[in-house]
């Protein structure tokens, strides 16, 4: 008997996968075509191998939801992407907000985070909407201690958000867009000394 | 650097889309998982090299896949167990229904079905490597690549895996109907 036709079952279903992937010398495919040839059996597994890997194969490439490339754009072209001149890095970018199993999109660091901004900011603007127009306010030392140690308070409330939401927020971003604004309003109205630096944090 | 960026998301999503889809058999995960490598994406963007996002893209989507598949089995086991003691339900149970074909036949149909549930049975590391190489038609050596194994390694996982797949769908499918007799050796 021919060498080629000498293959055991064994042998050729050994070798389908790489019969299939185009990988088997010359002589060994043929031994394999012709061991098939004799064996219905073994012809019968190398057509199911080979109809499984086409329709494996044929799996269309499906397309990706518009939402999903909607939220991803819309947080990349947020406030602190840069557009082209890459002055900064993607690395400082907030996260995105993640999405729940129902699909539901949400970001707790952000909503908890804009409703400390906002208690801050509403105090602020009620002190300076109530604020006699001339003269000058007069305060007391004790008044202004009260008003330094509610400001830091409010300030820690704010990092302690920022630590529990577990997100990491540049603390130059911080400060010159949250702390800052409001501690200078402040200082005018108090008349504190300092600016807001991240010490202050 | 938006607009580079928008361009290399429009190229890929549908594949990292997909790749996920098939892999985890649900739409809502292939959604959050995509979202989650497009991210990625955007906060490595700048240190990576254009050409090499694809390459970059395929690691980090089957990463993102296997751990939201671990999650989800850990979380359906807490499940099963606080209500019905048994052990824990497979991916396999969220099978793809993919958007219907109305050229195609019931047949062809039904066995695409069975085919990628039992493609969602499969244990890793067949899983990623079939979706890969059949799916994606990566070469083993860009297989090699995202999954940091050698290619003689990864070669191996595909054959093994393409038999494991077989006998799954047998299974689903019955014997009678692919024709498949009990294999009487003649040689």
């Amino acid at each position: 008997m021919d060498k080629k036709n000498m293959f055991a079952c064994v042998d050729a279903l050994e070798r389908i996968e790489a019969y299939l992937d185009g990988e088997l010398e010359a002589t060994e495919a043929t031994a394999l075509e012709h061991h098939s040839n004799a064996c219905p059996a073994c012809a019968e597994e190398l057509a199911w191998a080979r109809r499984v890997r086409q329709e494996l194969r044929a799996l269309p490439p499906l397309e990706c939801p518009p939402g999903v490339m909607d939220s991803v754009m819309a947080a990349a072209a947020g406030p602190t992407a840069t557009g082209t001149t890459g002055a900064k890095a993607p690395e400082s970018v907030l996260p995105f907000p993640q999405r729940t199993r129902s699909g539901q999109r949400f970001a707790p660091w952000a909503l908890r985070f804009a409703a400390a901004a906002a208690v801050v900011l509403a105090v602020l603007a009620g002190a300076l909407l109530l604020r006699p127009t001339a003269p000058r306010p007069q305060y007391t030392a004790a008044e202004l201690a009260q008003a330094e140690k509610e400001a830091r308070l409010a300030f820690a409330y704010l990092s302690t958000i920022q630590r529990r939401a577990g997100h990491k927020i540049q603390q130059d971003v911080l400060v010159k867009h949250v702390v800052g604004p409001p501690q200078q309003a402040l200082s005018r109205i108090v008349e504190l000394p300092q600016e807001a630096t991240e010490e202050n944090l | 650097m938006v607009e580079r960026f928008q361009r290399a998301v429009e190229e890929q999503k549908d594949m990292v889309y997909s790749f996920a889809y098939y892999y985890l058999g649900s739409r809502e995960d292939a959604e959050d998982v995509t979202q989650e490598v497009l991210m990625k994406l955007w906060q490595h963007f700048r240190e990576l090299d254009f050409d090499a996002i694809p390459r970059w893209l395929n690691r980090v989507t089957r990463n993102a896949s296997y751990d939201r598949l671990r999650r989800f089995r850990v979380q359906r086991r807490f499940i099963a167990a606080d209500t019905t003691g048994e052990g824990e339900t497979r991916a396999a149970d969220r099978t793809p229904c993919p958007e219907p074909d109305p050229q195609e036949t019931v047949e062809r149909k039904d066995f695409r079905h069975h085919l990628q549930g039992a493609l969602a049975e499969l244990a890793e590391p067949y899983r990623s490597v079939l979706l890969l190489r059949e799916v994606r038609d990566l070469k083993y050596r860009e297989i090699a690549e995202a999954l940091e194994l050698p290619i003689n390694t990864v070669k191996t996982h595909v054959h093994r895996g393409r038999k494991v797949l077989r006998e799954r769908l047998r299974e689903r499918l019955g014997e009678s109907a692919y024709g498949q007799e009990k294999h009487v050796c003649v040689r």
